[in-house]
């Protein structure tokens, strides 16, 4: 195990990443302290920033408030990273394999661009969870992000796999341009879920005012849905199972092969 | 601007919408205040090849969340529900591309007015639709500048359409287009790591200063403590300041440090690129004591470089 | 203080010479008979020397080249140069690179001239800007002219006289050096969503056709002496059946000089199973019986790029069928352009047919100081590229190997697979900067005779021809060292070469005057590019004949 204990407040923040198992995992404790992290526009070292205890390990624990600390996990590919504190942008982004625990909250970007592995995120995220950089076509195609507090707008943009599940509520544009995979929301979606979106699922636990562009296309009690939430409970959320959904189909304006599975909450729902 | 990044556009320069447009649509914009001349020269009055008659030519639709001093200008208003464009345009986008929603109206608008708009776009010669703050500023932001440009690149599919957004400050289009050749980005550049980064949001100034990230700041020809938000202009107050900026500002009031330079177009020559991407030319028409803003900036690049030198070297 | 280059074996089709060991001098930025004994000696062992590589058609600079950069973030986020790499200024790059990444480019594969060839006269202000910030390489740019406005009214009312005037004109307006038609009159029936197919094809709007067109701008540039000829991108490009069109345009000539570019694109035929072929043989024919025509290929090469274009309609066709981003940008009285990101992929036959119709055109013109190296960059490949295709034209057995990966159903078809040509180091010389050279009309340029310009580029011998492209040992720039072994290590700053022909515009004044008042939306006080836009200017002298 490597342990990296930042040392003080951050208000300048910090590109660390360098912070991955794939660099860390070989080096020696004084070699981690050498490795590079950008503070502003100067170059600097882990060492610089953060106590460091333990060397050669594919587990690294962040412990302190990181929120100014971004990149961590960056493009990592195995292991397992777990920060005790809150993380800064791109946390997980472009991540292919391996594990990221987060104890507090993120900002934007959170595994955005992600390939594969696991982020389990206990707090509240910024905007574009598993989003797409700006002008990317395809945005997170692999993996699996547990967000158990809130989410920003535009969660899951231009996802092409994988599954997002968002304990707490989502902003606006959840699902944007979604090309394939999965989203859950437990808490309630914002507006204008699945805008663009060609392919993929979106479940939503609570209603929604959709936009026009999708169609309402009947009540289901679907055993894919209960397989997804299934593994939704594996990963520590609590949906309710069994119940039924109404499915609209959309976005007409894209592909239109994209669904949102909204949760039959009450008897009067269909009035709605 | 990130809008444009998502999808690209279809546009033109303003003088294809003054020689062809028989079709101009504004959208949460009010020219007839914010652009007065852009009525005369380019898309109202103004007469052109396919528009002799000027204003005679052309059919002009205003949409906006309540009547502004430009529905006057205009054969027809469409009020929608504050904060309802995106599903507006989200059912616009339905009827020209042959699907009707199966609903009523849509943000305070009947679908058969926008059926009937929809149509008149598509037997438009030239239709163009300017869009302004009105919808760049309000929820969905860039979101609601996409979908503007989709419903474009849809309408391209029947007719000739442009889709334009009505810019305001001066030459922030010169600005962009000069970091987008030295950087491959129109703005929110990060060089902290010797090249350059991009990410509106993570990157872009407001953020940076309402996070209170930077330490220190430096302000060419911009008036921040004015057109900034409260909180982001607040965090400016607490870091050291250096202002270039031919006229006394309440920017400049609150610098450590004013370096007065010559204005652009006033008193000195420059080049300026107007909301269509055009770069014309400034003269200069009075004289001015002041240096021109790129020598303080050489001068100050200099220095710091031979400062790095020297550390390098000890 | 001079430079002596010894030992090296030079290479400089201009003056017939083919691995001729023998020293080059030079001094004060020129080929010199000797440069002194204070000379710096650079031993170029185991080298070739050629004269610095002459590109004549590549989108680097401008509206619609910013566009491309504007529009693709995601072309820049995976490349950058870096200050910490030593270069002056950091920058991205991706296959729109941004201005001084280009520079340095371009300089460390040997390259130190190059063309912009589509600028909108409106948009000439716009390119001169980016042309300041492109270091290491001298530059041009051709003004779009075969869908100006100004030019039809004149041709309906068949003022001859008025057309050279206003090309005099707007030569000097633009600060530009040559001109170039693309679609002549698409650009402008684009702007009623409409294109033209036809060289005898009315406009909608103008009574005149594309055969008229470019038979008076032809004409007129001859008349003013312009050192190089029309620059034509065809009608009907990148469709089945282009070929006809380019075979009809070069028909329509006459004789009269002609510079077809990306001439690929233009080399479809709609025979075979999925209607779309190859008929570079033809156009090869055609290219080698008219001795009054050149050709640059635009080769397309596999894998991701963006296309940018005058031709606005080709574009919107791209983008229906790509369903990929898509600007377009029409520009008043003048013309248009389109940019649509584009993946060339060796699975997709028609992509497949392109990549060969390249080839087969390089390998079937006979004549090399007629067909000229360029990608269309980045219409059909970055430029970087370069080192790969001249392997692909030198090594027969490399090019066996990758027609094995493209598509079966392609390399079937294909003319290319029998084709045993392989270049020489000669005639690669010939095709990317002494054939250029010449073609641009640039006396000084790609050749190593006493009183060229000492642009040098030194490459170290290796049968892995990519490899020694890729990374000259020695790039030379106005006799200075600017590059070691493929890496920029000083920055310079190149000339902006123009033309400014002696014909003046009298007649035409008045007309211009009214014209822009009725249908520009700018000044015309403020439309001319003054030289102040050009902080190195070189003027190249027109050759008016008697
Ligand atoms: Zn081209």
């Amino acid at each position: 195990m490597i342990t990296l204990t930042l040392k003080g407040k951050l208000s300048i923040p910090l590109e660390a990443d360098s912070v991955t198992p794939d660099n860390l995992h070989d080096k020696s404790n004084h070699q981690i302290k050498e490795q590079t992290v950008y503070w502003g526009n100067k170059k600097k070292t882990i060492g610089d920033f953060f106590e460091v205890e333990g060397e050669r390990s594919d587990r690294i624990t962040v412990v302190g408030d990181c929120a100014k600390v971004k990149l961590l996990g960056h493009k990592m590919s195995f292991g397992a990273v777990h920060v005790k504190g809150n993380t800064g942008y791109n946390t997980g982004s472009y991540m292919t394999g391996g594990a990221i625990t987060i104890d507090g909250n993120t900002a934007d970007y959170l595994g955005a661009m992600m390939e594969g592995g696991l982020i389990d995120l206990k707090g509240n995220a910024g905007h574009f969870v598993g989003g797409a950089y700006k002008g990317e076509t395809a945005g997170m195609t692999g993996g699996e992000i547990i967000v158990r507090g809130n989410v920003g707008h535009e969660t899951g943009s231009f996802m092409r796999r994988g599954l997002i599940a968002v304990g707490g509520n989502a902003g606006d544009f959840t699902g944007l341009f979604m090309l394939a995979g999965t989203i859950v929301v437990l808490g309630k979606a914002g507006e204008r879920v699945g805008a663009n979106m060609s392919r993929g699922s979106i479940i939503l636990m609570n209603q929604a005012r959709l936009l026009p562009s999708f169609l309402e296309n009947g009540v289901v009690a679907t055993p894919a849905v209960e397989i997804v939430l299934g593994r939704v409970r594996e990963l520590g959320l609590a949906p309710a199972g069994g119940g039924r959904y109404v499915r609209h189909t959309g976005d007409v304006n894209a592909v239109g092969r994209g669904e949102i599975l909204m949760r039959v909450v009450n008897r009067n729902h269909l009035q709605v | 601007m990130v809008a444009l990044q998502l999808g690209g556009a279809p546009a033109a320069t303003l003088g294809e919408v003054k020689n062809r447009a028989d079709l101009v649509i504004f959208w949460g914009s009010n020219p007839a205040e914010s652009h007065p001349r852009h009525f005369t020269r380019y898309s109202g009055s103004a007469k052109g090849r396919m528009n002799p008659r000027g204003r005679k030519d052309r059919y002009i639709v205003l949409v906006d969340i309540r009547p502004t001093p430009s529905v006057k200008y205009a054969d027809e208003f469409i009020q929608i529900k504050p904060g309802h464009d995106y599903e507006v345009l989200t059912a616009m986008r339905m009827l020209t591309n042959g699907n009707r929603p199966d609903m009523d109206s849509v943000g305070d608008v009947a679908i058969q007015t926008l059926e009937r708009l929809v149509q008149r776009c598509k037997d438009a010669r030239l239709g163009v639709l300017f869009f302004g703050q009105g919808i760049t500023e309000t929820r969905g932001k860039h979101q609601n500048s996409m979908a503007i440009y989709q419903f474009g690149k849809d309408m391209s599919r029947h007719s000739k359409f442009l889709t334009l957004p009505m810019r305001g400050h001066y030459n922030v289009v010169g600005s962009g287009n000069t970091m987008c050749w030295q950087t491959g980005y129109p703005f929110a550049v990060n060089f902290g790591r010797g090249y350059p980064q991009f990410n509106p949001g993570e990157f872009s100034v407001v953020d940076l200063l309402k996070r209170k990230e930077p330490d220190a700041a430096l302000i060419v020809a911009a008036e921040p403590m004015d057109h900034l938000p409260y909180e982001a202009a607040r965090h400016l107050e607490n870091i050291p300041t250096i202002v270039l900026d031919p006229r006394e500002t309440l920017t400049t009031k609150m610098a450590d440090v004013v370096i007065p330079v010559k204005h652009a177009g006033v008193s000195v020559e420059g080049t300026a690129y107007r909301m269509d991407h055009i770069p014309i030319k400034m003269r200069s028409v009075l004289n001015s004591p002041w240096p021109k803003d790129d020598e303080p900036l050489s001068t100050i690049i200099a220095r710091i470089k031979a400062i790095r030198k020297e550390e390098a070297e000890t | 203080m001079g430079i002596r280059i010894v030992n090296g074996e030079v290479i400089d089709p201009a003056h017939g010479e083919d691995r001729v060991k023998r020293d080059v001098h030079i001094k004060d930025g020129k080929i010199v008979a000797d440069a002194g004994q204070d000379a710096t000696v650079i031993d170029a062992t185991g080298c070739v020397v050629m004269a610095g590589g002459v590109d004549i058609h590549t989108h680097v600079a401008g509206p619609k080249v910013n566009f491309a950069r504007l529009m693709r973030p995601e072309d820049h986020r995976y490349e950058h140069v870096s200050r910490e790499d030593g270069y002056e200024r950091s920058g991205t790059g991706g296959v729109a690179a941004t201005t001084y990444t280009t520079g340095y480019r371009y300089c460390e594969m040997g390259y130190t001239t190059i063309v912009e060839p589509a600028v909108p006269p409106l948009g000439a202000r716009h390119a001169h800007e980016e042309l300041v910030d492109i270091p290491q390489v001298d530059k041009a740019i051709f003004t779009l002219l075969g869908n100006s406005e100004i030019i039809f009214q004149y041709l309906e009312k068949g003022e001859t006289s008025k057309i050279n005037e206003y090309i005099s004109w707007i030569m000097d307006a633009t600060k530009s050096y040559s001109v170039k038609i693309v679609n002549p009159g698409g650009a402008n029936m684009w702007k009623y969503r409409a294109d033209i197919h036809d060289i005898d094809q009315k406009l909608r709007d103008f009574d005149t056709t594309p055969r008229q067109i470019i038979l008076a701008i032809a004409d007129a540039m001859a008349t003013l002496g312009l050192p190089h000829p029309l620059h034509l991108h065809c009608n009907n490009l990148g469709v089945p059946d282009s070929y006809k069109t380019a075979i009809a345009t070069a028909e329509a000539m006459e004789g009269r000089p002609l510079h077809l570019t990306h001439l690929q694109f233009s080399s479809y035929g709609a025979s075979g199973k999925r209607k779309f072929s190859s008929e570079a043989p033809r156009l090869a024919r055609m290219v080698n019986d008219n001795k009054n025509i050149t050709i640059d290929v635009g080769q397309v090469l596999f894998g991701k790029t963006t296309t940018i274009t005058a031709d606005g309609p080709f574009e919107y066709h791209l983008h229906k069928l790509t369903g990929s981003k898509w600007y377009n940008g029409d520009v008043e009285c003048e013309d248009g352009c389109g940019v649509v990101p584009y993946d060339y992929k060796r699975k997709s036959f028609v992509n497949c047919i392109q990549w060969a119709a390249g080839l087969e055109l390089f390998l079937l013109i006979d004549d090399p100081w007629r067909v000229y190296l360029t990608t269309d960059h980045p219409n059909g490949a970055p430029f970087i590229t370069y080192p790969h295709l001249i392997r692909l034209l030198m090594d027969k057995d490399f090019r066996r190997e990758q027609v094995e990966k493209i598509s079966a159903e392609a390399a079937a078809e294909i003319p290319l697979k029998v084709l045993d040509r392989e270049y020489t180091l000669y005639e690669i010389a010939i095709i990317t900067r002494s054939g250029t050279a010449r073609r641009l009309g640039l006396v000084n340029k790609g050749h190593l005779g006493v009183g060229g310009d000492a642009d040098v580029a030194v490459y170290r011998a290796s049968r892995n021809w990519e490899e020694m492209f890729a990374k000259p040992a020695w790039v030379i720039k106005d006799g200075q060292v600017v590059a070691k072994e493929g890496k920029v290590t000083r920055q310079v700053f190149g000339t902006t070469m123009y033309v400014h022909p002696a014909r003046g515009f009298a007649d035409i004044e008045k007309d211009l005057a009214d014209f822009f008042e009725s249908y520009y939306t700018v000044n015309i006080n403020n439309y001319p590019v003054g030289l102040e836009y050009l902080p190195r200017p070189e003027l190249i002298p027109c050759q008016v004949k008697a």
